[in-house]
């Protein structure tokens, strides 16, 4: 049964740029309104639990592909580009294997976006680089604007 | 003469946790040379433990897999409450069966419905298979699902628990936090049993080795958190006397170091197989039913049929976990104070993968002085190239990738998670 709601998750790890994915989910629950439920995933698995009674899905995640470090790309899916997107983890669903999964399941929400942000090509255990922190709240933003909550 | 070199390389195996891959060598017709790669870089565990105080290690130690967080908690509680003299009350022991029940069924799930049941239906993904399996996909995804729930309300989150304590947990999940569950668990159980059913009509490679099973055994319960360490030809040890019977030994294609009988110098077999084999008149009357009723041999040697196993495992968790979740009443007590001491302690559990063994030395203070952690891949991965070369014969005559196919299936089998194996790299630096 489908409530019309709308789903934001928040993907990443609290690892380097990774965890920008959480810091745009966190920052956005607040100016979202009551139809957006915002969550925070490690493994893009977890999706698929969480996925019933939502008709609108945002995923935001951490990418590696072209386009400058900091650079927010949206995604509707399916599109060939999320595919193309090297989105972090090399364990467990991918973010793409698990969205393909969910659509052949019939179990994925109608409209489904894709958010991705553009990192850099190495692994940091330290905090978020100073590019990707700099351009958070722009990127908060950018989100919260196309989704009608500027 | 000119020899004949066949070189099948597997350069990333699939629908296994982590990364590795596969080096075979055939000459004139004959296996020259198996190699299970494991090139995932170590990660240094049992360093980043010393001098740490011993209530960060289940957290830390937590780290160490993504799957099977709760195994690497409990093995590291047990040998730390060894160390320290610690007693677990009969309530807060039942909980940590039950936080190990959401792991076994949360990690059993993914493994058989997305990553083994493609092989024996010739899918190569979990997507194709979903195509045709929507129903059975769905329901592997549901059971999992349990698994996770359990592990959110009992570990605080499903990735990474945060609750388990030295000594007990950090909070007790309330009643109404866990009652919810017994309705999902009741239909879990009975999914459980179908999905076992299903792929007990599976058709299995013919194949039987004559492994040394080894697992943790308990009198009164199927094994989970405390036992001796049994094996099938009759050793019986405690967890405490670990490294006098089995050693690691590095080799020079896998950052996993790998395990052997010290006595005879023989791989041995860990997981759900071994444990059914040797642990199968401790089982809850449905799982042992049910693996009667899909005529699972005792002993089964053949490895293909883990994935039985695994699935009688699910059974046995969701039984387990329903008991203790309709009759559970918290405890006053969440945890057992416990005063600091010089000692030395080791544990063994069983992870979904199979035994993991933990010692650590502390200090007066409460520091960790030494840690030894033994995942269960890195001890099945000599195993694993063992089979390998007696599997191989049988499939010699198929093409390239045939071959590679049908040994990806027989690792698959054992369920490998080598993000966990390669944390245990023993490193000698040299300086001039």
């Amino acid at each position: 049964m489908m409530n019309g709601g709308c789903l934001f998750v928040g993907m990443g790890s609290p690892y380097g740029d990774d965890c920008v994915g959480w810091v745009i989910a966190r920052s956005i629950a607040g100016r979202l309104g009551d139809e957006f439920t915002v969550r925070c995933a490690r493994s893009p698995a977890v999706l698929l639990d969480w996925l019933d009674n939502f008709d609108e899905l945002h995923v935001c995640d951490a990418f590696v592909g072209n386009g400058a470090v900091g650079t927010l790309r949206g995604w509707d899916w399916p599109a060939e580009e999320i595919e193309l997107a090297r989105f972090q983890g090399s364990h467990d669903l991918s973010l793409p294997a698990a969205l393909a999964l969910a659509a052949q399941l019939g179990r994925l929400p109608a409209k489904v976006r894709v958010w991705g942000v553009a990192v850099g090509d190495h692994a940091s255990f330290d905090s978020m680089s100073a590019v990707i922190a700099a351009r958070a709240s722009e990127i908060v933003d950018q989100i919260c604007g196309a989704l009608g909550h500027a | 003469m000119m020899s004949d070199v066949r070189t099948i390389r597997v350069k990333a195996m699939t629908r296994v946790e982590g990364e590795g891959a596969l080096h075979i060598r055939l000459r004139n017709g004959r296996v020259e040379e198996v190699q299970l790669n494991i090139f995932e870089p170590p990660r240094l565990f049992e360093a980043l433990l010393r001098s740490r105080a011993i209530e960060e290690v289940p957290d830390i130690t937590a780290r160490i897999c993504g799957i099977c967080p709760v195994a690497y908690q409990m093995s590291s509680v047990h040998a730390l409450e060894h160390a320290l003299g610690v007693e677990v009350p009969a309530e807060l022991r039942r909980l940590r069966r039950l936080l190990y029940c959401g792991e076994w069924i949360e990690s059993h799930a993914l493994h058989v419905h997305l990553l083994h049941v493609p092989d024996f239906l010739g899918y190569e993904s979990s997507l194709a298979l979903a195509k045709d399996f929507p129903d059975e996909v769905n329901r592997g995804l549901r059971l999992k699902k349990h698994g996770n729930q359990l592990l959110e309300v009992l570990g605080g989150r499903a990735v990474h628990p945060i609750n388990v304590a030295v000594g007990g947990f950090y909070r007790l999940p309330r009643r109404d936090e866990l009652t919810p569950l017994v309705s999902d668990f009741e239909w879990g159980l009975q999914a459980a049993v179908d999905a076992t059913r299903w792929i007990a009509g599976f058709d299995f490679p013919d194949f039987e080795r004559p492994y040394d099973f080894v697992a943790v055994s308990h009198a009164d319960e199927y094994a989970m958190c405390e036992g001796p360490i049994r094996t099938s030809d009759g050793l019986v040890i405690d967890a405490v006397d670990f490294d006098q019977h089995f050693c690691e030994q590095q080799v020079p294609h896998s950052t996993a170091l790998q395990a052997v009988r010290r006595d005879t110098g023989r791989t041995y077999f860990l997981g759900p197989l071994a444990r059914i084999n040797l642990n199968r008149e401790q089982l809850l009357p449905v799982a042992r039913r049910l693996a009667g009723e899909i005529g699972l041999e005792q002993p089964c040697r053949n490895p293909f049929k883990s994935i039985l196993a695994r699935c009688i495992e699910v059974v046995q968790a969701y039984a387990e976990a329903l008991s203790i979740l309709k009759d559970y009443r918290p405890d006053a007590l969440a945890r057992v104070p416990y005063e600091y001491r010089a000692a030395a302690g080791a544990a063994a559990t069983e992870a979904p993968r199979g035994l993991l063994y933990h010692r650590y030395e502390m200090d007066a203070n409460g520091l960790v002085t030494t840690a030894n952690i033994v995942p269960p891949t890195s001890q099945n991965q000599s195993q694993i190239e063992d089979d390998l070369r007696d599997y191989l014969p049988a499939v010699i005559e198929q093409t390239d990738e045939q071959i590679a196919q049908a040994c990806e299936r027989l690792v698959r089998s054992y369920d490998p998670c080598i993000s966990c194996s390669t944390h245990c790299l023993k490193v000698t630096l040299e300086r001039a």
